[in-house]
């Protein structure tokens, strides 16, 4: 498994600074800013763009479940960070072809990928429409987290499968959370935010 | 504790999150037909709107990459980024309700003709303008105000009334502009009676939650002829419409009809839904694809059952209902002219 790991690694990571075209697209998709802004931004239009109280009831559902969800999520990757720490590849291996600042957190797993695919997920399973675009841009992110050298691809696949399954369990799982989201809806409405 | 360093990169991605949700609100609003948050309350198509939006996304990324060349230095902390993308999407939010303040108000209608006479009742809590007319049948035209509207906005169809040969009678809530159940369901049968004499007859109009005032009006008394209810709210759960008012009007009329009085307990009071199914033929209903929505288990059945007239026009905020249609529906209703094609609400 840390073999293949490590051969998908050197495949992508292999790839960098070779074509500088490739290299600015990847720095302009890794950093901390353009992809989870976009990602929020999907939300703020799911809240905004609802035409029928159906579907009104639906956006707002998703945005309040993927909000839960990447706190949740990130919650449980701190967890892991506590018990568990990965050095990042270019801590392991001094010719790794770096794109980015070196983080000092663990590398696995991989929190940009935790939080993309919560996020993605909830509106995945609020708008398949969307949610196809978001985790397009989840899965752009978190490749070129690989290409550009600071995660392995077990990372980001840890931290996917993670925000996904807590999206997946907040949004059809806790019917708990579901009688509360409904309230905090009527209480937005009331306020004329919902 | 918050640093936000680098300030630069702080302050640029604001300004970049601010444009950006600025931008993909207008589109939402526009997609949705949100006016109250739109500039200039115009509702763009939904294939502009995305195109709009496609073009502000590219100029105010390239401009926040280009002003922003740390961007791959270790720069603001998650709950950072959370923060000021908070406010970027506040004030984003704030611009578009300012925006949507500026745009379309309720219709004022114009003046009150000064041959109308008034009464001053303001023990009942409203008072109510005459327009004269003599008719040996004793019919006369009650029109009801919504009251988060001008009085003013219903002359139209006092003005279309008069001039099919009946009197009318513009009633105008108190200073408060909180009619009060029972008390209200009086101001009908007192209107008939008090110029209509023991023969009187009365068409009744009503807008918003007048129009459920109406209504009941007609189910408890067999001379109002009939009913134009214009955007009744029939339920209470037709009131909690959130962010979707502000299809109809600005966020400060929407915050003022939520909160202005107890619009909820009024409308909970009159049952607008069984009132309606009771007056049933004598019944026609204007509304908004936003009305109607939220209906009783079985309402629809009822009242197509009762013979209500009921039309649902898209693409029209409540005010615009008041204002074209609805003239012609009454004049119908006043010569007893069927309505050729009903729609069904839901």
């Amino acid at each position: 498994m840390t073999g293949l790991d490590e051969a998908l690694f050197q495949a992508l990571n292999g790839l960098a600074g070779r074509w500088p075209v490739l290299d600015g697209l990847a720095r302009l998709v890794v950093n901390d800013y353009l992809a989870p802004s976009t990602l929020a931004l999907m939300l703020v239009w799911m809240w905004v763009r609802g035409a029928t109280p159906p579907q009104r009831q639906s956006d707002t559902a998703a945005v309040l479940n993927a909000i839960v969800a990447q706190f949740l999520a990130n919650v449980i990757l701190k967890a892991v960070n506590l018990v568990y720490f990965r050095p990042r590849p270019f801590d392991s291996d001094p010719g790794v072809s770096l794109l980015f600042y070196r983080p000092w957190d663990s590398s696995f797993p991989s929190n940009p990928a935790t939080f993309a695919f919560a996020v993605a997920t909830a509106i995945y399973l609020g708008d398949r429409r969307l949610g196809r675009w978001a985790l397009c841009v989840a899965g752009l992110w978190a490749l070129a987290r690989v290409f550009c050298g600071v995660h392995y691809p077990s990372d980001v696949l840890a931290g996917a499968l993670l925000g996904s399954s807590i999206a997946f369990v907040v949004s059809r799982g806790f019917s708990a959370w579901a009688r509360l989201r409904d309230r905090l809806v009527s209480l937005l409405r009331e306020l004329l935010v919902a | 504790m918050f640093y936000l360093y680098p300030a630069y990169i702080a302050w640029n991605y604001y300004g970049y999150i601010a444009l950006m949700a600025l931008a993909v609100i207008q589109a939402a609003a526009s997609v949705s037909g949100l006016r109250g948050l739109l500039i200039g309350g115009r509702v763009w198509p939904r294939r502009v709107a995305l195109r709009g939006l496609a073009v502000v996304a590219l100029l105010a990324t390239a401009g926040f990459v280009h002003f922003s060349p740390d961007l791959l230095t270790p720069g603001l902390a998650g709950s950072e980024l959370m923060l000021v993308f908070g406010a970027g999407v506040l004030t984003a939010m704030v611009v578009s309700m300012l925006a949507g303040l500026a745009g379309r108000r309720p219709p004022s209608g114009g003046a009150i003709p000064r041959e109308t006479r008034e009464y001053a009742l303001p023990a009942a809590g409203y008072t109510y303008r005459l327009w004269d007319g003599s008719r040996p049948d004793g019919r006369m035209v009650i029109v009801l105000t919504d009251p988060d509207l001008p009085e003013a906005s219903m002359l139209p169809l006092c003005k279309k009334a008069t001039a099919s040969g009946f009197p009318c009678v513009l009633v105008q809530w108190g200073p408060e502009g909180v009619p009060s159940y029972p008390d209200a369901l009086a101001v009908v049968p007192m209107c008939i009676s008090s110029h209509g004499g023991e023969e009187g007859r009365a068409f009744v109009v009503g807008a918003g939650a007048a129009a459920d005032l109406a209504l009941r009006s007609a189910a408890d008394d067999e001379r109002v002829e009939g009913v134009l209810a214009v955007a009744p709210a029939l339920t209470t759960a037709n009131l909690v419409q959130g962010v979707r008012l502000l299809s109809s009007m600005n966020v400060v009329d929407a915050w003022r009809r939520y909160h202005s009085w107890d619009r909820r307990a009024f409308v909970k009071a009159l049952r607008g839904h069984e009132a309606l199914a009771r007056v049933g033929k004598r019944a026609r209903v204007l509304s908004s694809p936003d009305d109607g929505l939220f209906l009783v288990p079985g309402f629809e059945e009822r009242t197509h059952y009762a013979g209500v007239q009921w039309r649902v026009i898209p693409g029209l905020p409540h005010y615009a209902l008041v204002e074209g249609e609805a003239e012609q529906w009454l004049e119908d209703l006043l010569t007893g002219m069927e309505v050729e094609d009903c729609d069904r609400p839901g």
